[in-house]
């Protein structure tokens, strides 16, 4: 006998059985049974078994392996439901997986043109990454120095408290014997995050004045100066208001971002008012501009003065 | 096909259960061993497959899959029709009853080794299917162990078992 066991030549047989005996395997157990008589006829009686049971196997079920007509028509009854559930399945999926591509295309469209044009403003017709614009500054451009204003061929002429800025726009009012100022001009001290030169808009600043123009009064004055609605007193005096007395505010934008912001977003003026109370009653202008979004930055429009209503 | 019958078409439907339910009805009565139990194995399974085609990703043969679906299916039947056996015995013991093969199942055990008839039938289904999926069906150890989700080692193993047990029947009813 060669090398293998009579436990290891019955393994063997199986693995040749189940088409799993590798060429060597089979050499070995040939080899094992061609010298061992007690192994030789459990062998072939296991290589009968297949056939046996084949035989047995095709005897009780082949004359029996096609199925009845009964059970045909019962399954195209039924599939006739699986192909209707089927359908609705299908048709449902086809449906999510178009308004899914619609989505993903709107989506991908959507991205491609932000990137390359960002979406208009409804209002400004600004492009719209201008209209939230990350921080809030003057658009330089929009400084203008003080010589051109002053040389301008106008009896309306910045103050001289303003020589040393650039101005960008002013206007006037006249209300009874008073005569309101306005004016807007860039200081680039001023930013957002300085308590000492402060403006919500960085490099934008007010000033404003009145002057009395009328006869001498006696008498308790006040003049007030803000952005609406947070109006405050500036100064408190008794004595007589003659020609040429006046007052003068100088500020930035005190006012909260998210103000800001709304004015920038709803196209909706920004308000200054100015006021003087006197033995003549209230008079003042409220002056009010709009603050439009540009790439460099924030530009004003719209400038204008009006009367105080009652 | 399998994208048409996906998509409900009728003749596609038609085909496929024109094309598979020989086999699979053979597979269910060489499990089952009972006619009306096989045919509705056959539509059971049929059924199923044609619903659960989204779950069919090519990674076995299409008859492997359906094979499959009716080992799954036979299996569950096999559990009823043993409750149902212990409930017959149970009824048999109270009424003193006693069943007469038929005919038909007369001449069949006539024709064949009742012995070795008998001991395919008390095998436990999980010899039993490997052995007819091997000698009935033909399919490999392979093809056995992707239906009956096994690994191919068991199968053997399985398969060894059975034809020892089968060996020792027939040895002693004496070849």
């Amino acid at each position: 006998m060669n090398g293998i066991s009579h436990k290891q030549a019955i393994q063997l047989t199986h693995r040749r059985l189940d088409g799993m005996l590798k060429e060597k395997q089979g050499l070995l157990l040939e080899e094992h049974l061609a010298s061992c008589a007690s192994c030789r006829p459990y062998v072939s009686e296991m290589e009968l078994l297949p056939d046996r049971l084949q035989r047995e196997f095709h005897a009780r079920w082949d004359e029996k392996e096609v199925p009845s007509q009964n059970m045909m028509a019962r399954i195209q009854q039924q599939t006739r439901r699986v192909i209707m559930s089927n359908r609705v399945s299908f048709g449902l999926r086809a449906f999510a997986g178009f308004v899914a591509l619609v989505v993903l295309g709107s989506s991908l469209n959507y991205i491609i043109k932000n990137l390359q044009n960002p979406i208009p403003n409804s209002a400004t017709g600004e492009p719209a990454f201008a209209s939230h614009p990350a921080i809030l500054a003057i658009d330089s451009n929009s400084c203008k120095p003080y010589s051109e204003f002053y040389s301008l061929d106008s009896i309306f002429r910045p103050p001289g408290q303003l020589h040393e800025y650039e101005l960008i726009q002013g206007t006037s009012l006249v209300d009874g014997d008073f005569v309101f100022e306005f004016w807007l001009y860039c200081d680039t001290s001023l930013k957002p995050d300085d308590p000492a030169h402060w403006s919500t808009i960085a490099g934008l600043a007010i000033a404003s004045s009145w002057r009395y123009n009328g006869p001498k009064i006696e008498g308790e004055n006040r003049d007030y100066y803000g952005f609406e609605p947070d109006i405050r007193m500036s100064t408190g005096w008794t004595g007589p208001l003659f020609r040429a007395s006046g007052g003068v505010g100088q500020m930035g934008i005190n006012l909260s971002e998210e103000t800001i912001r709304q004015h920038i977003q709803q196209g909706t003026p920004v308000r200054f008012r100015v006021m003087v109370d006197s033995p003549l009653g209230r008079n003042g202008a409220i002056f009010s501009f709009i603050l439009v979004p540009a790439e460099s930055g924030l530009m004003i429009a719209d400038l204008h003065a009006e009367h105080l209503t009652p | 096909m399998i994208e048409q019958c996906r998509a409900g078409n009728t003749s596609a439907v038609e085909y496929f259960v024109q094309i598979y339910q020989q086999d699979v009805y053979r597979l269910a009565l060489s499990i089952l061993d009972d006619l009306d139990e096989a045919e509705d194995a056959t539509q059971e399974s049929l059924l199923a497959a044609l619903r659960a085609l989204d779950l069919f990703h090519g990674a076995s043969s299409l008859k492997t899959w359906l094979f499959s679906i009716t080992v799954n299916v036979c299996r569950t039947r096999l559990q009823h029709q043993k409750r149902r056996q212990r409930l017959e015995i149970v009824l048999d013991a109270i009424f003193q009853r006693t069943s007469t093969p038929t005919v038909e199942e007369t001449a069949i055990q006539h024709e064949s080794n009742q012995a070795l008839w008998n001991a395919i039938h008390k095998m436990n289904e999980k010899h039993r299917i490997p052995i007819v999926l091997r000698y009935y069906h033909d399919l490999s150890v392979t093809e056995i162990a992707t239906i009956l989700q096994i690994p191919e080692g068991t199968v053997h193993s399985r398969l060894n078992t059975a034809r020892k047990l089968l060996h020792a029947v027939l040895k002693e009813g004496s070849l």
